[in-house]
């Protein structure tokens, strides 16, 4: 299987200007750890002192997901988003 | 853009822009088209604008040297998905520097009136002098479906709010859309922060009053200046069918990462700014009792979850944009269902109608944000404002002023904001600037170079001293304390020279920036849709370009080291509850100027010399 990953464009530049990656792996958890495997940058994003970075927020498909759903399996087709917790208005 | 001669050209002068020039002291208007000088002119907005402007020497906003420039961008009225901004640029009675010379400013608002508008054959409009008696610009396709203006009297428009003038208008003129000032707009001389109001279909359809806003600035009070009560874009809706990657472009934009924030819940989304609440106040810095939350802040009191208890929120939208970021306050009937119209709910006039001013009540934050539109004023101005004052009664119990009202007291805040609104107010109406300099009594005033900031403690954003138009719209620096906790020299600089000023793009482009959509995108989107082959690298320049000389004009206005300044009581008595890293001290701040500016002022001299 494969993830697709999606930067929020206000995220752009913290992966080498890269808005979108293809992840492989069963469960969201490998295919985030197959990215940070290419990309150290975005283990800096995810992470914060080993825990969820909280000023980011990750949806699978439609739906906000925390750290223990890195377990769920992942379909073809299926989108990851990245998005800053905080934007203006 | 009205017509460019060569199939994916990036011939600048070979793209011509179609403006409306009114004379407004001898009643004479002007539509010509003109050839494009450079990338900015090309893109539109306030690059554009910008450039004008510093072809002015102005020193007092409320002058006849001083021009109102309406402008759209590049995308405004097209087949892209929020390409709906008009643009409003001239020197602002508000922000100003310690020299007292009136600073540049513009301010942006959606709805529908910008793509009217561009169907109707203009792309700007310049207003000069200052009309003798009350007028409304009346722009329309005339023969040929060339444009057309004229100026019409509005003495009857008088006093009326700006969604009862807009109500007014829609009678007379169908098929229209409307730019109005409210009461506060025409009481500029005491209200240095009258927003314009922008309408939409939903206000036209369901009578409700639900404008959009180009607030910030003062730009209201500077058309209330010049006796404009108002413009009509009066023109048939062009058929825009998205076509090609427009499409998976639109798509893109309604469900893509970027607008998640802005988009329903039911939507993949967080519901709108508003959502800002939950991760702030986690850190304790949601703004609360003037910018200085309290050991146990009161924010998570109006989390959506909780206002949606006792009231209904229904997610609207703009023309064609299905974000949805509208997030609409109704009262909720006896039966349960959805009752009467009450208020829009965003981040900033929420928070600064609500929690920062000791106010937790959602039909409370309701009532203010809804008079505030009604007047017409810029929200962030008129809630910062009353805070100092609120803050000031507080701190000086036995020589209070206004009506002494201190945090907490919802009818003293009512009345205040009412007599600002009406302009019986000028000391609330002319902005904190000013107030807490008569008072004495600057070090709380939360402003910088006389605008009051957003929604986002000045102790977790050096940035603000570099925002040209309000803190939150032109400086992306306000939530990276939050979110990387970063506080090195090195990441500020390059925070603030190398991402943060290029906020900015979507205030030349036409589209919102709620749509986020990334530099490749909008570079293939405008050579789709006007043949135009203009790179990102082409773009990210003309933004920057347009930046520096936003920079410059501050300078040449009289801004030096003393305008660059945050509010002193964070250095003096620093508030211990955030839960962000403290590292502002008037060293680094000094040490950030040096290295930032030794980034622009060589920009500046090459551009601007």
């Amino acid at each position: 299987m494969r993830l697709t990953l999606r930067l929020s464009p206000a995220l752009q530049k913290t992966i080498n200007g890269r808005l979108e990656l293809s992840l492989p792996g069963a469960t969201i958890g490998q295919c985030l750890q197959a990215g940070q495997q290419n990309f150290a940058e975005l283990g800096a994003l995810l992470f914060k002192r080993d825990r969820l970075n909280p000023q980011i927020l990750l949806f699978h498909n439609n739906t906000l997901i925390t750290a223990s759903d890195f377990t769920a399996p992942v379909a073809e087709q299926d989108v990851l988003d990245i998005i800053p917790a905080i934007e203006a208005g | 853009m009205s017509e460019h001669t060569a199939e994916n050209s990036t011939d600048i002068r070979a793209v011509r822009y179609t403006e409306c020039s009114v004379n407004l002291d001898a009643g004479a208007i002007t539509i010509a088209q003109k050839p494009c000088q450079d990338m900015e002119d090309v893109l539109g907005g306030f690059g554009r604008a910008a450039r004008i402007l510093a072809g002015r020497r102005v020193t007092r906003a409320y002058s006849e040297a001083n021009p109102l420039i309406v402008s759209t961008g590049l995308l405004t009225g097209t087949a892209i998905m929020t390409g709906l901004r008009t643009y409003f640029s001239s020197y602002s009675p508000l922000k100003v520097s310690n020299q007292g010379l009136p600073g540049v400013i513009w301010s942006a608002g959606s709805g529908k009136f910008g793509s009217k508008l561009r169907w109707a054959g203009l792309d700007q409009i310049i207003f000069e002098g200052r009309s003798p008696r009350p007028v409304l610009l009346h722009v329309c396709q005339g023969e040929g479906g060339r444009p057309e203006a004229r100026l019409l009297p509005a003495e009857a428009y008088l006093g009326l709010g700006c969604h009862a003038k807009i109500m007014a208008l829609k009678a007379r003129f169908e098929d229209s859309h409307f730019a109005v000032i409210g009461e506060a707009g025409e009481h500029y001389a005491a209200c240095y922060y009258g927003a314009v109001a922008l309408s939409t279909e939903n206000l036209l359809k369901s009578g409700d009053d639900k404008c959009r806003w180009a607030g910030r600035g003062g730009m209201g009070s500077i058309m209330g200046y010049k006796n404009v009560l108002g413009i009509i874009a009066d023109a048939r809706d062009a058929k825009i069918k998205p076509a090609g990657n427009i499409k998976a472009f639109n798509k893109y934009i309604a469900a893509g990462p970027g607008s998640r924030k802005y988009r329903e819940p039911k939507k993949g989304g967080l519901g709108g700014t508003w959502s800002n609440y939950a991760p702030l106040g986690k850190l304790n810095i949601v703004p609360e009792n003037n910018f200085r939350p309290p050991a146990a802040g009161s924010a998570h009191k109006l989390l959506r979850e909780r206002v949606e208890q006792s009231f209904i929120v229904k997610a609207e939208n703009c023309f064609r944009c299905a974000i949805a970021c509208h997030k609409n306050i109704y009262a909720r009937g006896g039966d349960g269902k959805r009752g009467r119209f009450l208020a829009k709910f965003d981040y900033e006039p929420l928070n600064l109608l609500s929690t920062n001013l000791g106010l937790h009540d959602a039909g409370q934050a309701a009532e203010l944000v809804g008079l505030c539109d009604r007047y017409g004023m810029d929200s962030i101005s008129l809630g910062g404002t009353l805070a100092y004052v609120l803050d000031y009664n507080g701190r000086n119990p036995a020589a209070p002023i206004l009506n002494g009202a201190t945090f907490g007291d919802f009818e003293g805040v009512r009345q205040l904001l009412i007599s600002a609104g009406r302009g019986q107010c000028p000391e609330i109406g002319r902005g904190v600037k000013r107030l807490s300099e008569q008072l004495g009594q600057s070090a709380y005033a939360m402003q910088v170079k006389g605008l009051e900031l957003p929604s986002y403690l000045p102790e977790t954003n050096p940035g603000y001293l570099w925002a040209i138009a309000g803190g939150h719209m032109s400086m992306q620096t306000y939530g990276l304390l939050a979110a990387d906790g970063n506080t090195s020299m090195d990441y500020w600089v390059k925070a603030i020279t190398d991402k943060g000023l290029y906020m900015i793009r979507d205030d030349l482009t036409g589209l919102c920036k709620f749509a986020n959509l990334d530099g490749e995108r909008l570079s293939q989107a405008i050579r789709e849709l006007t043949g135009l082959a203009i790179s990102e690298a082409e773009l990210r320049q003309a933004v920057r370009q347009t930046f520096i000389r936003g920079l410059w004009l501050e300078r040449r206005q009289g801004f030096d080291d003393s305008d660059y300044v945050l509010p002193e009581d964070i250095f003096k008595n620093p508030n211990p509850h955030p839960k962000t890293p403290s590292f502002l001290t008037p060293g680094y701040i000094r040490e950030l100027k040096r290295r930032v500016f030794a980034r622009f002022d060589p920009e500046m001299d090459q551009l601007c010399a």
